[in-house]
């Protein structure tokens, strides 16, 4: 049935048919070299579905970190970054339209590192631990709130300082604190002069507690040398460069601080400060006059302070008040309480700030564009004007002191790591390595029956209970446990009862012993060979190695040690060979002797001692 | 004005086209259907410490479907899924075992005493992954002598 | 066959039709394009629907899997949306050209009430399936889309709620949309279309107006009728060719978008809708009353109370008759009035919904 019709129309529908023939050929073809079966690793937890594996393989991966971290808990991407769903190779590697996340730069496999191990950072993290320590020694939470960090507390109260400190001083601290004591940590703000005389009059405008009234006579600079020797000062403060870092700097003391403060604050520092560490010493007025004379005379730095001078007049109230502004606008209440309260922080917060792009951050005027959150921080921290534009505000962000390239690539690695949601727990759960705290259902038995109050788990717990309850999966028999969770028995005859009867469920003792067995194992007897052994030959070597000096066997022996008559039942064979070839290390209080014998020795006293039951039970029949 | 002859001729490409874009679209519909990769559990299954397994006893690994039965010369997994139609079989008292489904019975070491089940439950290789934890394979049957040795 | 194949075509044509039909300039093919693009859309929606799970946890990767693994899975995608994005054009496109042909006068007054609601149908499955990939682009757009359904007075919030099926969009909410996408608007769109089809036999083929049936010999005497096939069903099998091999070259060639994974913490800066939306979204940054609710609701009754208002008989079959002037203004400059705030709301609107002068 040819329709009868023009050609043209002839012409376009076999061109269209060719051409849809086409079109779906090239879709064939595009699809040749698709493999058979793609091997992809699913993390559901993670949200990870990896498929690397097609082309790179995990087994070739350097180091031992995937040891701790196996690709099937892990994947490949929470670590590398790029697309874990594709299938080639531009698509998982670089960045695309649809998806922003290209492989990590070495750095940004540092933060993925950081991100997860947020507590304590393990060896090969010492710079992103050194940029957590710089970042709170710098005191960065008082202008950017950040979950989990304090806002600083090191930093001086400010109200009332006119009696304390000299106008000279303070217009020199505010210009570059480091010019008088180089190694402080307070940031350089970069101020203008009418900027340093406004907070100049607003810190001086008060007074502080009124000082004690300084005796007529004057000290001898000689004598306070010899007693600031003899009080030990040098234990809290530094002088000439040597001593401690609990006070402040005493060099250069005596250009900052006036005569009457001074005497004050030595005779009773708490009544000036309440909350100082400075204790109260029990000197006489004449040695603490003598004390302020060496202060004031030899502790001056030589970088040209006037050294102190009576006040220059009454204060300008408009000027003061403008301080107060500037003293709230540049965040210096961050971190200086003023009279014990401390207002709004200045910075934005830096929590989830590992979230951002570095694409979303502003790019600086001058200097290169950060290739990293890492990077851009760095920068921000070294050149905080860098970002700085024409005709908009100049930034806040003090200059950091001393704070080197390296450090601040270092703080930048701990700020990227800040980020939200926290891992998931089961991450660093289950490791052969540590022991894993109880989840779940397990979690809730442990809370109510406070196991841990006497028992040790790994670093956690209490110290009572004299068995640890790590490694103890490795230790015990599982029927056993059962049993002695309900209904508990006195091993250690000479130590007395000690476990409560705590009315544990049948249910709760399988769980908690399936808890302790599945997760809480000592690789060290796990690791021991376990084999036939001759029970004959272990009574034999049981009485000739004395083991009754300490146990009690069918009611012979001495209480020193747990009772042996239900061992076979108790003891997990394995661990009880691995009494004699490991000897005091793998036992509770480490207090068995290390029984030198023969592997199989160790296998026949093993044998002998699992056969006990039957044993004891004969003996009993006779 | 083209000819009828070359009329019909160019017809016919179309109508040929049109045969092929069918025998194409079936092609790769069939292709389509079959995704190349599994959500489901993999093949390896997971069993967790050697520790879970005390010698002696008998353990059923519900995520892993397998029975795990550990003895003095190591561990062994046996399949717990019946030979007939796959379903989950259950442990007796005696040790033996009997399918919910059909009512085969199998002893302990998974010969077949009664029932459809045309073959014993087969025993599956089990190794040691990176961290030290078992998994059974599930697509790896073993003989029923072989042990893996957990030390 | 071709008795089977004759009556299934022959319930929808006249077995005989007039030539004027088969011209081209006649009517664009706009419609049949239209119904070819549903027919595409159902076939690759079938097959998407064999790897899709309407769950928030899969959905988005199984656009991913779609991407990289099921063969021919990629250009599955792409042909669904490229000829989505095509349907809401020519749906649009069909309706202009009928408007200025005066298509919507009587008889074929119901038909055109018919076809408004085939052009909201196009629009609801476009909006329902823009949520389903689950990425950030779908998942803004549909929170932005239902905010503005609840600046409806009185009704908003239940509406919204009824929509959502939570106070969000979350799991709830994509299930629903699933639903409604796969189901519930394919079924009306279908059953619409069918009344539509009916309608168009039964008002007497395309309208022609006494200058066209001047011109090129319309007439409605039997005579001078041709036969439906193969003079019109042939172009019709043509027209369908031409458009599929279309856009499966564009399928080919471009890549349909897929953002990253929804994510209700963090709203993309600017949140867009669908460009067909946009305009839309441009009035209603102004008030999401009047631009989200009044504007359109006003413009679809609008249209459906069309041809009961104008009912003048004059100039029909003709693009741009001298006695439908005036309308033909007015319409004219309510689609350019749309077309500005679409063209506005796609290029002129960067972060924040702020003026850009370089197109976004």
């Amino acid at each position: 049935m040819i329709p009868r019709h023009e050609a043209w129309l002839h012409w376009l529908f076999a061109g269209s048919m060719v051409a849809l023939v086409a079109l779906v050929g090239l879709a064939m073809w595009q699809e040749r070299e698709r493999p058979a079966q793609v091997a992809q690793r699913v993390i559901a937890p993670l949200g990870v579905v990896d498929r690397c594996e097609l082309c790179h393989d995990a087994d070739q991966h350097p180091g031992k970190i995937l040891d701790s971290h196996p690709p099937d808990r892990f994947g490949c991407t929470p670590c590398h970054g790029g697309q874990g769903y594709a299938t080639t190779r531009k698509a998982a590697h670089d960045r695309s339209p649809d998806w922003q996340q290209p492989l990590k730069t070495p750095s940004e496999r540092l933060v993925a590192c950081a991100s997860c191990h947020q507590g304590s950072s393990p060896p090969e993290q010492a710079d992103v631990a050194a940029g957590r320590q710089a970042f709170a020694r710098l005191g960065c939470a008082g202008c950017h709130p950040t979950t989990g960090a304090a806002r600083p507390d090191f930093a001086p109260d400010l109200s009332g300082l006119s009696d304390q400190v000299t106008p000279g001083w303070l217009r020199m601290w505010l210009q570059t604190p480091q010019k008088l004591d180089p190694r402080h940590r307070m940031p350089t703000f970069a101020l203008q002069t009418d900027q340093i005389e406004a907070l100049v009059a607003m810190l001086l405008e008060r007074a502080g507690p009124k000082l004690l009234a300084l005796p007529a006579h004057s000290g001898d600079a000689d004598r306070g040398q010899q007693a600031v020797a003899q009080l030990r000062c040098a234990t809290c403060h530094r002088i000439d460069g040597r001593g401690g870092n609990v006070g402040p700097d005493l060099s250069i003391a005596g250009s900052k601080l006036p005569a009457a403060w001074l005497y004050s604050w030595l005779m009773d520092a708490r009544r000036l400060r309440p909350a100082t560490p400075m204790p109260k010493f029990c000197i006489a007025e004449e040695q603490a006059i003598d004390i302020v004379a060496y202060i004031r005379e030899q502790c001056v730095p030589d970088s040209g302070t006037t050294p102190w001078q009576e006040r220059e007049g009454p204060v300008e109230p408009a000027l003061a008040e403008k301080g107060r502004q500037l003293f709230g606008e540049l965040g210096c209440s961050g971190c200086h309480p003023l009279a014990g309260k401390r207002a709004e922080v200045a910075g934005i917060t830096l929590d989830n700030f590992g979230e951002r792009r570095v694409e979303d951050l502003p790019v600086p005027t001058r200097g290169p564009v950060a290739a990293d959150l890492a990077a851009w921080v760095a920068q921000k921290v070294l050149k905080p004007d860098a970002f700085d534009r024409p005709g908009q505000p100049r930034t806040r962000m003090p200059l950091l002191p001393d704070v080197s390239p390296k450090l601040a690539w270092q703080l930048g690695l701990a700020v990227a790591s800040l980020r939200a949601p926290p891992p998931p727990p089961w991450l660093r759960q289950d490791t052969p390595a540590g022991p894993a705290m109880p989840n779940g259902k397990t979690a809730e038995i442990v809370e109510r029956f406070q196991c841990l109050t006497c028992h040790q788990l790994g670093k956690a717990g209490g110290e009572v209970a004299r068995v640890p309850l790590t490694g103890v999966g490795s230790r015990l028999q599982g029927p056993w446990l059962e049993r002695f969770l309900q209904s508990p028995v006195t091993v250690r005859m000479n130590q007395g009862e000690r476990m409560p009867v705590f009315g544990i469920t049948a249910p709760e003792a399988q769980r908690l012993v399936h808890w302790l067995q599945s997760t809480q194992a000592d690789a060290r007897i796990e690791a021991v060979q376990t084999g036939q052994g001759d029970a004959q030959r272990g009574k034999w070597l049981y009485d000739k190695l004395f083991c009754d000096a300490c146990h009690v066997l069918g009611g012979q022996g001495r209480m020193e040690g747990p009772n042996l008559d239900d061992v076979g039942q108790r003891l997990q064979p394995q661990y009880i060979q691995a009494i004699f070839e490991l000897g005091a290390d793998v036992v509770p209080e480490g207090r068995h002797p290390r029984v030198r014998i023969e592997a199989a020795s160790a296998r026949d006293l093993t044998a002998y001692l699992l056969a006990l039951p039957a044993a004891a039970t004969a003996a009993q029949g006779l | 004005m083209t000819s009828p002859e070359r009329r019909n001729f160019i017809w016919q490409i179309g109508t040929a086209a049109v045969a092929v874009l069918g025998v194409q679209s079936a092609w790769s519909t069939l292709r389509y259907a079959r995704a190349p990769v599994s959500y489901g559990p993999t093949r390896r299954r997971p069993l967790g410490q050697a520790s879970r397994f005390p010698r002696g006893s008998v353990v059923f690994v519900a995520d892993a479907g397998v029975f795990v039965s550990r003895d003095s010369a190591g561990i062994r997994a046996m399949s717990a899924t019946c030979t007939h139609l796959g379903c989950t079989v259950r442990a007796q008292a005696d040790g033996g075992f009997v399918c919910p489904c059909h009512g085969s019975r199998y002893d302990k070491s998974g010969v077949v005493l009664s029932g459809p089940a045309p073959a014993p439950l087969p025993f599956l290789r089990v190794q040691r992954d990176r961290g030290g934890r078992l998994q059974a394979d599930l697509d790896v049957p073993v003989p029923a002598d072989q042990r893996t040795d957990v030390g | 066959m071709r008795a089977v194949l004759s009556s299934l075509v022959l319930h929808v044509h006249a077995p005989k039709v007039r030539p004027a039909s088969l011209r081209l300039r006649a009517t664009w093919a706009l419609g049949l394009i239209s119904v070819v693009l549903l027919g595409l859309l159902t076939m690759t929606g079938i097959y998407l629907m064999f790897y899709y799970f309407p769950h928030p946890d899969a959905a988005w990767r199984s656009m991913k899997d779609l991407a990289f693994v099921v063969p021919f899975g990629r250009v599955t995608r792409n042909l669904h949306r490229w000829t989505a994005h095509g349907m809401v054009a020519l749906v649009t496109l069909h309706m202009i050209r009928v408007y200025l042909t005066g298509g919507y006068k009587r008889p074929r007054e119901a038909n055109w009430v018919a076809g408004v609601a085939l052009g909201v149908l196009t629009l609801a499955l476009s909006f329902t399936g823009y949520l389903l990939p689950w990425d950030q682009l779908a998942y803004w757009a549909v929170t932005v889309g239902a905010n503005m359904a609840a600046a409806v007075p009185w009704l908003g919030q239940p509406l919204r709620l009824l929509l959502l099926g939570d106070m969000s969009v979350g799991e709830a909410a994509l299930l629903r949309f699933y639903v409604l996408h796969c189901v519930v608007l394919p079924v009306a769109i279908f059953g619409l279309l069918a009344f539509h089809l009916f309608r168009v036999r039964k008002d007497g083929g395309l309208v022609v107006g006494q200058h066209a049936a001047a011109q090129i010999g319309t007439t409605t005497e039997s005579s001078k009728l041709i036969p439906a096939w193969p003079h019109l069903i042939y172009r019709e099998l043509v027209v369908a060719g031409l458009t599929t091999a279309a856009f499966l070259a564009l399928a080919l060639l471009l890549d349909a978008p897929l953002e990253p994974q929804a994510d209700p913490t963090r709203t993309p800066n600017p949140a867009k809708a669908p460009w067909y939306f946009l305009g839309i979204q441009e009035l209603a940054h102004s008030s999401a009353f009047w631009g989200g609710v009044f504007v359109p609701a006003a413009t679809v009754l609008g249209l459906m109370v069309l041809p009961y208002l104008d009912t003048s008989e004059q100039g029909l079959g003709l693009y741009y008759p001298r006695q439908r002037r005036v309308a033909i203004h007015i319409f004219l400059a309510g689609v350019a009035f749309f077309v500005g705030v679409t063209v506005i709301g796609t290029w002129f609107r960067g972060p924040a919904w702020q003026w850009m002068w370089w197109p976004y």
